[in-house]
């Protein structure tokens, strides 16, 4: 929990970090039309410079650009918002499910807990239970934190495509953390040490993953949108800008089923996890 | 008399193709003082985790209580072999798991005897010597109250007095319940002053079992000089040292004479059992008269 409570306030921290820099940003902008200077993006047009020494010297605060300055500022905000968080969780989530089957039969105190008067079945059930839902909303919360991150990270253009985010938001982010539990226990259960199980559950969580998302881009398939002026619906997801006269898009109107399909994945896949990891506790634990 | 534990056939066998335990059939009366001896990897430990609903059976089946053991969990208290229990709770935790995971503890009894032991109850499990610890888990199955107690080689860590005293405690546990306790050691000379039923593995299989007087009293040591025993005995385990051959016989007519020049006497406990535990693998296991 505490390990959460901490990358919500990262997560907020380099959100508002964002903020000013937007703002300091912006204020530039202003300060370079009060000067009468060109916009950094213009490539042609009359401008009434009034001091050239003071163009070339505010020009120079943001140099390449807007996205390339933003993206060299933040990019380590960029990468734990990105594939930042979604790592913590999976490291979470497997550091918290893998010791519950696996290290109990490490000490040998399964044969202390498993003939008390409770059916295995209910000391599993009873163990998984909690945890999962715990986690599971952490990482809804992160997830909403990581949602406003992002929004802050891409507001006003300063990144080419949100797509990437996508894996890292919302319910995206809950999902995962269920999933790296239940392949946690799973692989405990079956391999019966902590920390192979916590490797295993690493590698499986990464293909998993990988993989739920491919399931989802090929159920809901991107829009495309072509021409010489390429336009997209406001709020679009742009998955990439292909040659430059063909751009993929998810409409915003696809963000929340699709978040749903991805979650439904990978509740589906933990829920299967659990279930295995159930087979190997009743068979093999002693 | 109801039976406290019943084997028919059981057998087990591990992943490897190993048979842990193989036609084993029990039916030990409620209210005994079972031993349970036999050699390391004669199946002990596989008997009493599947009675605990531990391990599945490979074949038959066995009840405890007249149920399965994984539906009479209430009713019987397992100790491992070394007591193993979470290094980092404490003991007052261990007995609030107890009390939480089992109906009808008595966790006044858990904490008086904990405190008698002279175990601080804020200690670490981890902390504790292996003595203290065996002590803690006899306290936990101790106030669940089990008509059946499962003990692996429980005293194997504790001192002389400490061993004494929880005899003791397993006897007024046995006289005011009437529950049956299954003793596996290889501490022979002292479960001979508690018990009163004895069941011999080895090699997986079960040698002998049955209530120890009736066995004492269906068996005879007899000696003599070498070249005895002929046809007609049905000899157990034999040894022969500077010219004498003592063995273990079954008789059936306890009444018929040994013979000139034989010594013939009732075993005691320890040549009974060390006589099963000696003989021929071979042979044919012997099932006590209950």
């Amino acid at each position: 929990m505490i390990t959460v409570t901490a990358l919500c306030a990262l997560t907020v921290s380099f959100g508002i970090s964002a903020g000013h820099w937007l703002a300091g940003y912006h204020g530039w902008l202003r300060q370079l039309a009060a000067a009468g200077c060109p916009p950094p993006e213009a490539h042609s047009g009359v401008f009434h410079v009034r001091s050239a020494a003071t163009c070339s010297a505010l020009k120079g605060r943001y140099p390449g650009g807007l996205q390339a300055a933003f993206s060299s500022r933040f990019s380590s905000a960029i990468l734990f918002s990105q594939d930042g968080l979604p790592a913590g969780f999976a490291i979470i989530g497997a550091m918290i499910g893998a010791p519950l089957v696996a290290r109990e039969i490490e000490q040998r105190t399964q044969f202390t807990a498993w003939t008390q008067s409770v059916s295995r079945r209910r000391w599993y059930v009873s163990k998984i239970a909690a945890l999962a839902a715990a986690l599971t909303v952490a990482g809804l919360t992160a997830g909403t934190a990581n949602a406003w991150l992002q929004h802050q990270l891409t507001a006003g253009d300063t990144a080419a495509t949100r797509w990437s985010w996508f894996v890292s938001i919302n319910l995206a982010l809950a999902g995962e953390a269920a999933l790296a539990f239940a392949l946690g226990v799973s692989f405990g259960a079956l391999l019966r040490r902590t920390l192979p199980a916590i490797g295993a559950t690493a590698a499986g969580f990464i293909v998993l993953l990988l993989g739920a998302r491919w399931i989802v881009q090929v159920l809901t398939p991107a829009s495309q949108a072509t021409g010489p002026h390429v336009t997209t619906p406001p709020g679009s997801w742009i998955l990439g800008s292909g040659t430059g006269t063909r751009v993929s898009y998810h409409p915003p109107a696809q963000y929340w089923p699709l978040q749903l399909t991805l979650l439904a994945i990978l509740l589906a896949v933990a829920g299967a996890a659990l279930a295995s990891g159930w087979q190997a506790t009743r068979t093999r634990g002693v | 008399m109801s039976t406290a534990l019943q084997c028919a056939n059981l057998g087990h066998r591990y992943r490897r193709g190993v048979w842990g335990l193989r036609d084993c059939s029990l039916e030990v009366p409620a209210g005994r003082v079972v031993a349970l001896v036999g050699p390391n990897g004669s199946g002990k430990t596989t008997l009493m985790s599947m009675a605990a609903g531990l391990l599945p059976a490979s074949t038959g089946k066995v009840e405890v209580a007249g149920g399965a053991p994984g539906r009479r969990l209430d009713r019987i208290g397992f100790v491992a072999q070394d007591a193993p229990l979470w290094p980092r709770l404490r003991v007052a935790d261990v007995l609030e798991i107890g009390r939480c995971m089992n109906g009808g503890f008595d966790a006044v009894l858990a904490s008086a005897r904990i405190r008698r032991m002279g175990i601080r109850p804020r200690a670490r499990i981890g902390s504790l010597s292996g003595g203290e610890r065996a002590q803690v888990a006899l306290t936990l199955v101790l106030a669940k109250k089990p008509e059946l107690f499962l003990l692996d080689e429980p005293m194997a860590n504790l001192d002389p007095l400490a061993r004494r005293e929880f005899l003791g405690s397993m006897f007024e546990a046995c006289a005011e319940t009437g529950a049956t306790v299954l003793y596996s050691s290889h501490a022979v000379a002292e479960l001979e002053r508690v018990c009163d039923y004895l069941i011999v593995l080895r090699a997986g299989r079960v040698r002998i079992a049955g209530d120890i007087d009736e066995l004492r009293d269906q068996h005879r040591i007899i000696s003599g000089s070498d070249g005895w025993p002929g046809g007609g005995w049905q000899v157990i385990s034999q040894r022969s040292t500077a010219g004498r051959t003592t063995a273990l016989v079954r008789r059936d007519d306890a009444a018929a004479a040994a013979g000139p020049g034989l010594q013939d006497a009732a075993p005691t406990f320890d040549e009974l059992v060390l006589g099963y535990l000696d003989g021929d693998a071979a042979a044919r296991p012997q099932e006590g008269l209950a």
